[in-house]
């Protein structure tokens, strides 16, 4: 067989694997080369193309779609095997984000009581049951719509059928370091949200010595909701590339997406210190004065912040421009 | 001839799914049977071929794998012709399937005989 001919079965077989679940698909792809390749030299006259008899073995064994249902994985689903990864990434992600943002809600406050607790975990459970659920139905619907819209099988041709992506070298995944990040922003989510007052930095004005709270009053002004979602997001993120076991183009756009959210963050931060200059309106609703030493203290910290914000700004967009760069120049990109 | 036709006519009017019932049953015991010898799938199309039993790849590969998972078959890869083929063969639990669905077969067969006369 010449290469149109291997690069067809490739397609077809590439299509016939997006209708599998993705621990099925390689034993079945080779499995169907296999087949394809034994009927096409076996029907093979002499001196006929190979490609054309390769177009007539794809075409009498039908859509991609036909030949994974086959294999017994669609029928007996209400969610067909084509969304059903979707369906599942989504219903793995959905308690992680409900949790996340139920932690918002989680009353770590004065008032903390082991029933005010039970509550929250009830509401959580809840929440998650009635998400998982109504995310069921969406799709239940979605997959009969698409059924009765299903285009009628003589119209198949495997021509038509789309080349597989390019491989994507999404760059090394080293499992330690991905697991000691997920852990070093698990920490990070624990300490802001239950133990704030662990996290800050000493500054001294002239005897005085303070201890500058970020995300508090008198620290850095970013909304906990926006950081907790940003942290999430990661913790996620890596969660699923450790998972994975590679990086794929879609969650190295996710990483982009994140460290474009994290400078957002960081900057809103930096922003709200009123950089290095603590207004008099700020000092107010805090209950200072511009004769306080306090403020002196508070304003070298926030200089501090500034001074130290420009390299990391440049850290962030180092790794954006690494992350977008690499997805850009990554062969396939352009079709 | 005109009895020819009428026969052609009958056949034409099964419906193509209870066809397809009729012989799923019995496609179970062919595949057991001719996979005494090991054979991989493309062959052992063309060997129940040659013995009248037409079966489409798209049956024939999912039901070789169902058997495998039901452990009455086991598979293997094998390099040949430049090209893997994965060759099926029978297990001893097949074995005992297989001698205890020929003995349901016989039965169901005289039994249909005597009904269909």
């Amino acid at each position: 067989m010449n290469q149109e001919s291997n690069e067809l079965i490739g397609r077809y077989v590439y299509h016939v694997g997006r209708h599998l679940p993705p621990e099925r698909r390689e034993d079945v792809a080779r499995e169907l080369v296999s087949l394809i390749s034994d009927r096409v030299d076996d029907e093979t006259r002499p001196g006929e193309a190979s490609d054309a008899v390769v177009l007539r073995v794809l075409r009498e064994m039908g859509p991609p779609s036909a030949v994974a249902a086959r294999y017994g994985y669609e029928r007996r689903l209400l969610i067909g095997t084509n969304s059903l990864p979707a369906f599942f990434k989504l219903a793995k992600i959905m308690p992680v984000a409900i949790l996340a943002l139920s932690v918002l809600s989680f009353p770590y406050s004065d008032r903390f009581t082991l029933s005010a607790l039970a509550t929250w975990l009830q509401n959580y459970f809840h929440s998650v049951l009635l998400n998982l659920g109504v995310l069921f139905v969406v799709f239940v619907v979605l997959e009969q719509l698409s059924r009765t819209h299903a285009k009628p099988q003589a119209d198949f041709d495997p021509e038509k059928l789309s080349a597989p992506p390019a491989p994507f070298d999404g760059g090394k995944v080293r499992p330690a370091v991905l697991v000691a990040k997920i852990y070093a922003t698990v920490a990070v989510l624990l300490l802001f949200n239950f133990y704030p007052n662990l996290v800050g930095v000493w500054t001294n004005a002239g005897v005085a010595r303070f201890w500058v709270i970020p995300l508090s009053a008198v620290g850095v002004h970013v909304p906990l909701w926006l950081f907790n979602v940003w942290l999430a997001g990661n913790i996620l993120l890596k969660t699923e590339v450790l998972r994975q076991g590679t990086w794929t183009r879609e969650s190295r756009w996710a990483q982009v997406g994140l460290a474009m959210l994290g400078l957002v963050v960081f900057l809103a931060a930096l922003w709200s210190s009123h950089l290095g200059q603590l207004d008099t309106d700020f000092l107010a609703s805090v209950g200072l004065s511009a004769s306080d030493p306090q403020v002196a203290a508070l304003s070298q910290a926030s200089r501090a912040l500034v001074l130290a914000a420009g390299p990391l700004v440049l850290l962030i967009l180092w790794g954006i421009a690494k992350d977008v760069w690499r997805l850009l120049s990554a062969p396939g990109t352009a079709a | 001839m005109w009895h020819t036709v009428q026969k052609m006519e009958q056949a034409a009017a099964i419906p193509d799914s209870l066809a397809l019932e009729l012989r799923r049953g019995a496609l179970v015991l062919a595949a057991l049977a001719a996979l005494r010898s090991e054979q991989y799938g493309y062959s052992l199309k063309k060997f129940l071929a040659e013995a009248e039993i037409h079966v489409d790849e798209g049956t024939l590969y999912p039901l070789l794998r169902r058997l495998e998972s039901q452990e009455l078959l086991s598979s293997r890869w094998v390099i040949e012709e430049g090209r893997p083929r994965r060759y099926y063969k029978i297990t001893n639990q097949g074995q005992a399937t297989l001698t205890a669905l020929s003995g349901e077969w016989e039965l169901l067969s005289k039994a249909l005989r005597r009904v269909l006369k």
